[in-house]
């Protein structure tokens, strides 16, 4: 696969090196020359010194012939530049780009990114999960949108335990959709109870599932 | 996650096999030095030595001057384009395009692995024959060539574990004959030092250049080459310091080590010097050394010439019968047999000399086009990152240019002549595959 690579810092050069030992063909834009410098003894692509909005290089890149391009600068505007390029002049298929601040992310998308990711948000997310421990992870979040999906682990002393779902004041905004218990997926109707050990997935409003996932993780001490 | 995407898998665009990256530095300079000791100079030396006495040791030593003008391009383009397939023709592509300059370097580098080719069935026939006095050995090289145009329609690997081993016992072949020198060695044979004076010592080098010629093909490997950008002028840099105390010091050992009645005006000098220093079994050890050195050759420059062929005709710069492939052995079955033909017109010559400046004429033609791509692309890709860079370009790359324009005016007039017609057979080709492009583009509309 023939890919570029945008900024080769503290994301870029993992996963410059990563790429480059599976054998890809990899040409890496990169402003600074002793970074450059770097990547020349470390890995194997073609360099070009030199911001990613500067049109020449890509026409050296040869990007129309590039499978997937990765804009991972910690400038959003440079980014979202990038993006547009790749996928307006280059018709890149797959365009993967970094967004510094989440507020971006729409931007950058917008801009031509088929995905775009924040490390701050996905490190806050890994910190959040980790601070609520196992019970609770949240698999899904959009800070725009206000929405999220989070699985809670009903513990063994919970106080949902031999609950219906109707005994719960679960809003319109948000609902459970499935549970996994002992390895496979229960979908529950109105006769369905909660057990111990049963992992809740709840999706909605942010706020909502926050309330509902917080009532099926109560346990009966607190 | 904070993604969604709908495009899915990355649809790959171009379907392009690509190798491992596997060689370090050991390895690589491995592969270097037995592309780089041919059969060239298993032939040479004895008319060589003829002609510019012991001074042909100063020959080589500008000689090795010569490659490495010529080799810090090289580097250079190889260290900036690690994928870059390596070889000449893409770097000067890079540089010009598809267009006639590149059409000029793959075409001379063309002519180089002919050559270089008939050169190597040449030398393997007169070694065969030197041990068991066979069958006469013009008729063997045209067989051998036979034989590997056989064998490469049948595809092979290009490069396997076998060539290390060939390289180590080439190496020990020729540092055998060069010990064994001092079982005889007289300094007084250094005397005369110019016995047909200066300038025959300078215009030698033409004559002795292919020995060095093909180093720099190893960045060709640059794809399967381990942190490419450091790897490969280092690779150059330490073959050519090899090869140079590997032929420098083979001059010294064949003057030093046996009267020149001994070797001159034989085609197997360096076993006539063994037998006479060492004794048969030194006759018989050198000429192992110089058939398994030219298997390799001919093996290989058979197969890269005909992958240069290939090349400029996907390139269009050819006409497209060259780039059709057999169905079951996937080998370019047209190019292939042209370059085991004319391999065979060279040695149906039966002049060494001539095909020896054939091959100094084909890579250096080569070699003006890798500088001139170098300076050129100085200018066009300034931002393309160089891992090594040529100092003082462009002044070096221009005189490297220059040195091979006069080195080029030092070859026999046969070669020259030689190289005309391959030019204007050459333009003609090129004019026949544009025209086949267009019409087909009026086809098309």
């Amino acid at each position: 696969m023939r890919v570029i690579i945008i900024g080769a810092g503290d994301i870029g050069m993992p996963i410059i090196r990563y790429l480059a030992e599976r054998g890809h063909v990899l040409s890496v834009f990169e402003k600074d020359e002793k970074r450059c410098k770097h990547i020349a003894n470390h890995s194997d692509a073609a360099i070009f010194c030199g911001s990613g909005d500067l049109q020449e290089i890509w026409k050296s890149a040869e990007a129309e012939k590039v499978d997937l391009l990765m804009a991972l600068t910690n400038d959003d505007t440079v980014n979202a530049e990038a993006a547009r390029i790749a996928k307006r002049d280059y018709g890149i298929p797959l365009v993967i780009a970094r967004a510094r601040q989440p507020a971006n992310i729409e931007k950058i998308k917008e801009a031509g990114a088929d995905i775009a990711i924040c490390p701050s948000e996905e490190t806050l997310r890994v910190f959040l999960n980790a601070l609520e421990s196992r019970s609770v992870v949240t698999l899904y979040e959009s800070q725009r949108k206000r929405y999220k999906i989070a699985m809670v682990s009903v513990p063994s002393n919970g106080t949902a335990i031999g609950k219906k779902l109707e005994d719960f004041d679960i809003s319109k905004k948000c609902e459970v959709a499935n549970v996994l218990r002992n390895g496979s997926f229960v979908f529950p109707d109105e006769s369905f109870m909660f057990k111990s050990g049963d992992q809740v997935v709840v999706t909605g409003s942010t706020e909502d599932v926050e309330k509902l996932v917080e009532k099926l993780r109560n346990s009966e001490e607190t | 996650m904070t993604n969604d995407s709908n495009s899915g898998q990355p649809v790959t665009r171009n379907r392009e096999i690509r190798l491992r990256r596997v060689l370090n530095l050991v390895q690589t300079l491995f592969l270097g030095v037995g592309t780089a000791i041919g059969g060239v100079m298993f032939v040479i030396m004895g008319r060589a030595v003829e002609l510019a006495g012991p001074s042909i040791i100063i020959t080589f030593l500008i000689g090795s001057i010569f490659a490495l003008l010529i080799g810090i391009c090289y580097a250079e383009l190889g260290a900036a384009v690690p994928s870059g397939a390596g070889g000449a023709v893409s770097f000067v592509a890079r540089a010009f395009g598809d267009r006639t300059p590149t059409f000029l370097a793959g075409w001379f580098s063309w002519i180089g692995s002919i050559t270089d080719c008939a050169i190597g069935a040449v030398v393997f026939s007169f070694s065969v024959n030197y041990l068991f006095n066979w069958i006469e050995p013009f008729s063997l090289a045209i067989i051998t060539l036979i034989v590997f145009a056989f064998i490469n329609f049948r595809g092979t690997k290009t490069m396997s574990i076998a060539q290390f081993g060939l390289t180590l016992a080439l190496v020990i072949t020729l540092f055998i004959f060069i010990s064994g020198s001092s079982f005889s060695f007289d300094f007084a044979r250094f005397q005369p030092f110019f016995p047909n004076g200066a300038l025959s010592t300078i215009l030698l080098v033409g004559y002795i250049f292919p020995t060095y010629a093909g180093y720099e093909t190893i960045t060709q490997l640059s794809e399967e080459v381990k942190i490419a950008g450091k790897t490969i002028p280092r690779a150059l840099f330490l073959t050519l310091a090899v090869i140079t105390l590997l032929f420098v010091g083979s001059a010294i050992a064949l003057v030093g080590g046996a009267p020149p009645e001994v070797y001159i005006g034989s085609n197997t000098p360096l076993q006539e010097a063994a037998n006479y220093f060492i004794g048969p079994i030194g006759g018989t050890a050198v000429s192992l050394g110089s058939i398994l050195a030219t298997l390799s050759t001919i093996n290989g420059s058979m197969g890269g010439g005909t992958r240069i062929a290939y090349a400029l005709s996907r390139r269009k710069l050819l006409p497209s019968v060259f780039s059709r492939v057999h169905p079951k052995f996937n080998s370019p079955y047209a190019a292939l047999a042209l370059t085991a033909l004319i391999s065979i017109v060279f040695v149906l010559t039966r002049s060494i000399d001539f095909v020896v400046y054939a091959i100094a004429l084909g890579y250096s033609v080569t070699g003006i086009m890798v500088c001139a791509s170098l300076i050129r692309l100085r200018k066009t890709e300034p931002l393309l990152f160089r891992p090594f860079r040529v100092p003082l370009a462009p002044y070096v790359p221009m005189v490297a240019i220059a040195v091979l324009v006069i080195m080029i005016a030092t070859l026999s007039l046969e070669s020259l002549a030689l190289g005309l017609v391959f030019g204007i057979v050459g333009i003609g080709l090129l004019t026949l595959a544009k025209r086949g492009l267009r019409k087909q583009s009026q086809d098309q509309k």
